[in-house]
């Protein structure tokens, strides 16, 4: 048994083609969610983008407990963030995530995959509702992860 | 229009100068084209609309300036001047911390800058103590020896903050409580001896910083909410979604209440009037409510309580993500929507742990206003000897934490303006057929109004 997470904040444009499992895919609850708050609502843009992100990371969670018991073999999670990453290119220091990672499923391995910053603007807008960190500040702190653990890194 | 300019903003007083508003006088003076929030109020719009004519914001840095950067950030990401730290620009926690670094043990600064021994401060002068990190009670005691000698200065303690959170901390304190309280170095002994210190110096002043601190352990962040003042904004509800708005009843009570009987019954009834019934719960079962509740289990013991607004705002959430996955559908299917508990319980528990929950009322506003739901009343030992066959407990299965929530739910029941006029009392001990019989009744009248 082997699980891998993909970061790629273009992925859902092309969703599934390589047989990941997408974590925040247009059709799920979460995405649903932001889409309608979006439209119905000002809240996205009344509350603290810390809100939004421990949110995300949190989903990230919970779809790891709903799916780390089923998987069978070799399986690739995708996902559009690193939300260590966004908290720092948010400039975010207070927040709950360590204890969120610990609930969090392991993974074998994670592979992190180079975009354009500009890229990262409509990921964001899906999946946290607006953009709510500094695109420059995130790849910097996401390599600098990858460089850290050790993480394969494509282009 | 000042579009090449900038403009530097000193922000608010926070929670140090809430409970000491003598601190105000400690802030540094104006400079150049400064904004200073510690001298002047401005409501959210107006900040918003002096800021925009400038190319750029310079924030003193510091914790309440971070505070307000990433509020700025967020209120110009739309188009606006370019907002940034600035740790050129005096703030008086950064000042404290390099001022405090050379003073003498024992002293107090004042608000002209001077420093002066403790014993020395006379009753009508104010003197700042700046507690530092690793001496804090060094610092205390100094005070409370200078006390029991007799002096009777006014003495204002300030922990020096310290940002970097520690690997056993218990709590994350928001950065603007930072000065009041120690960041997340406050182990239970210095709680003790400061809360010691506070009773001795300034007693009608103790309860409003237990309350603070409250809070603050909590990891709410209330100079943020004041901050981002968007109780000014323009909150308000979603357009409806469709003209033909089916009834809308909710069944709440705390646990034990026996909802769920009342819930099956009424559904048996409604289709019996040959109604198209969705019924719905808003507070899921599943991976969501484990995942959640392990969460809130690592609240227990008063530890790792900035983990609280976290699951609160998860919970909160997910009812979202029910609501438009599940609910929005059967808003134009259905003639009757019955809901398994109603935004009333996301309020009471809300209300019933710290009598506030930020945001919580923006997330329920996307639910339709309910035309009733019916408040199954309970006394809370009832309750318990109801649920105790159940398998696993939840940490607010308890006498206090249900009597809590039942007190928060019973006073929405008892005050229209809070629970929108559609709450109803019934007695939860009575029998099942009485409490239907009483529902029917009134859900037909409910029916007869529409038609």
């Amino acid at each position: 048994m082997s699980l891998s997470l993909l970061i790629d904040p273009t992925f859902s444009s092309a969703p599934g083609t390589d047989g990941s499992r997408d974590l925040f895919p247009d059709d799920g609850e979460y995405v649903g969610a932001i889409a309608g708050l979006q439209r119905d609502t000002t809240i996205l843009h009344d509350l603290p983008d810390a809100v939004f992100i421990e949110l995300y990371a949190y989903e990230m969670l919970e779809r790891s407990c709903e799916f780390a018991p089923k998987v069978r073999g070799e399986e690739t999670w995708r996902v559009p963030f690193w939300p260590a990453s966004l908290l720092v290119a948010a400039d975010i220091s207070v927040h709950a995530l360590r204890e969120i990672e610990r609930m969090m499923a392991v993974f074998d391995s994670i592979i992190l995959v180079n975009r354009p910053q500009t890229a990262l603007v409509p990921e964001s807008n899906r999946v946290l509702g607006a953009l709510r960190f500094d695109p420059e500040l995130y790849v910097a702190a996401v390599t600098d992860q990858a460089r850290i653990e050790g993480w394969e890194v494509q282009s | 229009m000042n579009s090449s300019s900038r403009c530097s903003l000193n922000p608010a007083p926070g929670p140090l100068s809430w409970l000491f508003p003598e601190m105000v006088a400690f802030e540094p003076g104006q400079i150049g084209s400064l904004v200073d929030l510690t001298r002047r109020p401005y409501t959210a719009a107006e900040l918003q609309e002096h800021l925009g004519s400038y190319a750029e914001v310079a924030v003193a840095d510091g914790p309440r300036g971070r505070s307000l950067c990433r509020i700025l950030k967020a209120a110009f990401r739309a188009g606006g001047p370019r907002v940034r730290l600035d740790d050129s620009i005096p703030q008086l926690e950064s000042s404290l911390v390099e001022l405090a670094a050379a003073a003498p043990a024992g002293e107090v600064m004042l608000d002209t800058g001077e420093w002066r021994a403790v014993t020395e401060l006379e009753a009508d002068q104010v003197g700042l103590l700046p507690l530092r990190p690793l001496q804090a009670f060094e610092d205390i005691d100094v005070v409370k020896r200078a006390w029991s000698t007799g002096c009777r200065g006014r003495v204002v303690p300030v922990f020096l903050t310290d940002p970097s959170p520690a690997e056993q901390a218990y709590t994350r304190l928001p950065e603007p409580w930072w000065g009041l309280l120690p960041g997340d170095h406050y182990p239970d002994d210095l709680r003790a001896a400061h809360h010691d210190l506070l009773r001795t110096l300034w007693p009608d002043r103790f309860l409003q910083f237990r309350a603070f601190e409250s809070y603050a352990l909590a990891g709410f962040d209330l100079y943020d909410e004041v901050s981002r003042g968007r109780f000014d904004m323009a909150w308000k509800r979603p357009p409806s979604v469709s003209s033909r708005r089916p009834l809308v009843l909710g069944i709440d009570g705390i646990d034990g209440a026996g909802k769920t009987s009342q819930l099956k019954a009424l559904r048996r009834y409604l289709e019996s009037l040959g109604l198209v019934v969705g019924v719905h719960k808003i507070y899921r079962h599943g991976v969501f409510h484990e995942t959640v509740t392990e969460l809130t289990r690592q609240c227990a013991g008063d530890r790792n309580l900035h983990l609280w607004p976290l699951q609160r705002r998860v919970k909160l959430f997910d009812s979202i993500k029910y609501y438009y996955s599940s609910v929005v559908p059967d808003l134009q299917r259905c003639d009757v929507l019955l809901f398994d508990r109603y935004v009333q319980t996301h309020r009471a528990a809300g209300l019933g742990r710290y009598d506030h929950d930020p945001f919580a009322r923006e997330f329920v506003s996307v639910y339709p206003e309910a035309d009733r739901v019916y408040l199954l009343d309970l006394p809370e030992p009832t309750a318990l000897a109801r649920i105790a066959k159940r398998e696993k407990s939840t940490v607010d299965e308890n006498s206090y934490m249900l009597g809590r929530y039942r007190a928060a739910l019973l006073e929405m029941a008892s005050d229209p303006n809070r629970s929108d006029g559609c709450l109803v009392r019934l007695d939860g001990t009575a029998s099942i057929a009485d409490n239907q019989a009483k529902i029917r009744a009134d859900v037909d009248c409910l029916l007869k109004e529409r038609v």
